[in-house]
């Protein structure tokens, strides 16, 4: 697989992310300086949470950053679990990892200032009950694009399928989990206790996620020295793992970009009661999530946003608000930015091109059929090309796709 | 018209794709569609419960290599441990057995797992030690 990350996401859909190191200066992030468009410091808008949302936001965060109203929008990508539960707490935003912004399309790094405050927004890869959080009224899950979530294996293992019974043995016994190759605790590598992902990945294969067994690739002294945490120590471990057969993690789709492509594999799933296993896309190599959005692989769940709201469920913070009518859809994002383009290319699903839901965490498959779907308009930015019927009005399209959808730079007959 | 169409999408495509669906790279051979022909029916009189069931994903790209079998029937009540469903699935085993053109590849459970109980069954999580950190 090949994802593409914040910098070719954004020259495809309009913005110009120069992809270079951080900034050398050492800024905090509550004193970031004025913006091309900003004669007044611009917002602050902090988002803490999974770091798989990183390349979700990335475009958003660097539109913004030239936006003719700009906006620093502030990722700080600590852990789903943790950044949900210290939001809906209102607990200071964790410091496990450097909060990330972009200034002038450049991304770069701040420190949190020495009082920090809870972010304005959280986001997760699993619901909160997930992480064992309760949601207070005042605190709304917004869904946002759909996530797959992957075990892995270095691109030298040999490896191709795990079941949901392998998976059980594999992490929650560890050494004695019978299931060679997958029988070396030191090579089965999983996150901690925070992380969002791991947590739906425990609900779906039954092993409460504070038992897993294996080693927290974070910890690990490589991952300490390359300064890596979460999933980059995940891929880290599994590409230099000496045993690479022994060797499997875990990962939100989110988190599989084309560098971790270069190094580790997705494994198929096979689900209790399926007959064989499946990738999240049609093939092993292809970008579709033909699987993740027809029901045949079920390792998935929206991404979730929490956000302060009022009674009648509106953001209490403008600004955050803002920035959720980008990621939900319901206004146009500033700079060009395409927001089914992003979800491709961050190995996400929009909702609109998804042909089943569910409802809870791993909750049972039921068919669903999106108004305004874009499933042809997902096939062509994720895979190049689609073989549906290209429209400019409603009269261009067959009976079997009607409606046609001009949501999106490219205009496509879809069923509805 | 219109049903007679979407029947043979339906029926087109789970027959055309179907066998190719599940025997893609790994010789699974015995995990195929067999479309049953029932040679006395009208199609036409079908048509409305055949739509119900036919596979959602009939999309363009799905139905352009389907042959025309507009008089085959296509039946949906399948071993799913041995065929897949060719249907519109409702339940949560038709989606994750629906008969698809994607790659699958087996996982064994009876023989990778050596420590399945008897029965097939899963033993209870070994007390937590703290991880194997």
């Amino acid at each position: 697989m090949c994802r593409i990350f914040p910098a070719a996401i954004a020259a495809m859909f309009g913005v110009a992310v120069v992809a270079r190191p951080a900034l050398a200066w050492a800024v905090t992030c509550d004193a970031l300086p004025n913006l091309e468009h900003s004669a007044t410091a611009p917002p602050v808008v902090y988002v803490e949470g999974s770091g798989a949302a990183r390349a979700l936001l990335g475009p958003l965060q660097a539109a913004l950053s030239v936006d003719a109203k700009p906006m620093y929008l502030v990722f700080v990508g600590d852990g789903g679990c943790l950044g949900a539960g210290n939001f809906i707490a209102t607990q200071p935003m964790s410091r496990k990892v450097k909060p990330v912004y972009y200034t002038g399309q450049v991304q770069a790094t701040c420190d949190l200032p020495a009082t920090v405050g809870a972010a304005n927004l959280a986001v997760s890869d699993a619901y909160a009950a997930t992480c064992g959080l309760d949601l207070p009224t005042d605190v709304a899950d917004l869904p946002g694009p759909i996530q797959p979530m992957l075990f892995v294996v270095p691109k030298a293992s040999t490896q191709r399928s795990i079941s949901a019974a392998g998976a059980y043995f594999v992490f929650g016994f560890g050494a004695a989990s019978g299931v060679s190759p997958w029988d070396n605790s030191g090579s089965i590598y999983r996150l901690d206790a925070s992380s969002a992902t791991q947590a739906l990945l425990a609900a779906a294969i039954r092993v409460p996620s504070r038992q897993w067994q294996g080693v927290d690739a974070g910890s690990l002294p490589a991952s300490a020295m390359a300064g890596i945490a979460g999933a980059d120590a995940v891929v880290n471990a599994l590409a230099t793992d000496a045993a690479p057969e022994h060797a499997i993690g875990i990962l939100a789709g989110g988190d599989f970009g084309s560098t971790a492509a270069d190094r580790i594999a997705v494994l198929a799933y096979k689900e209790r009661g399926q007959s064989c296993g499946y990738f999240p896309d049609s093939t092993a190599t292809a970008h579709d999530r033909a699987n993740v959005r027809d029901g045949h692989y079920p390792l998935w769940g929206p991404l979730h946003f929490f956000a302060r709201v009022d009674t009648s469920g509106v953001p209490l913070d403008a600004n955050v608000a803002r920035v959720l009518s980008y990621i939900t859809g319901a206004a146009a994002p500033p700079g060009g930015v395409d927001p089914v383009g992003v979800d491709a290319a961050s190995g996400l699903v929009p909702s609109c091109a998804m042909h089943v839901a569910r409802v809870g965490e791993m909750g049972s498959l039921m068919s669903f059929a999106p108004q305004g779907s874009c499933g042809c308009y997902f096939d062509y930015v994720s895979t190049g090309q689609s073989s549906c019927v290209k429209c400019a009005k409603r009269a261009d399209c067959p009976a079997t796709a009607p409606v046609c959808n001009l949501s999106n730079p490219v205009g496509y007959c879809e069923t509805q | 018209m219109r049903s007679r169409t979407r029947l043979r999408l339906a029926v087109g495509a789970a027959a055309g794709l179907a066998p190719a669906s599940c025997t893609a790279i790994l010789g699974l051979g015995d995990y195929a569609v067999h479309p049953v022909r029932d040679a006395g029916q009208d199609v036409a009189v079908d048509a409305a419960e055949i739509d119900a069931r036919s596979p959602v994903d009939a999309s363009p790209k799905d139905v352009a290599d389907a042959p025309d079998i507009s008089t085959d029937v296509i039946s949906c009540d399948v071993d799913l441990t041995v065929q897949c469903f060719p249907c519109a699935p409702r339940a949560p085993l038709e989606f994750l057995n629906g008969c698809t053109a994607a790659t699958c590849v087996p996982f064994d459970d009876s023989t990778r797992l050596a420590n399945l109980l008897p029965d097939g069954g899963l033993p209870p999580l070994p007390p937590f030690d703290g991880g194997g950190d």
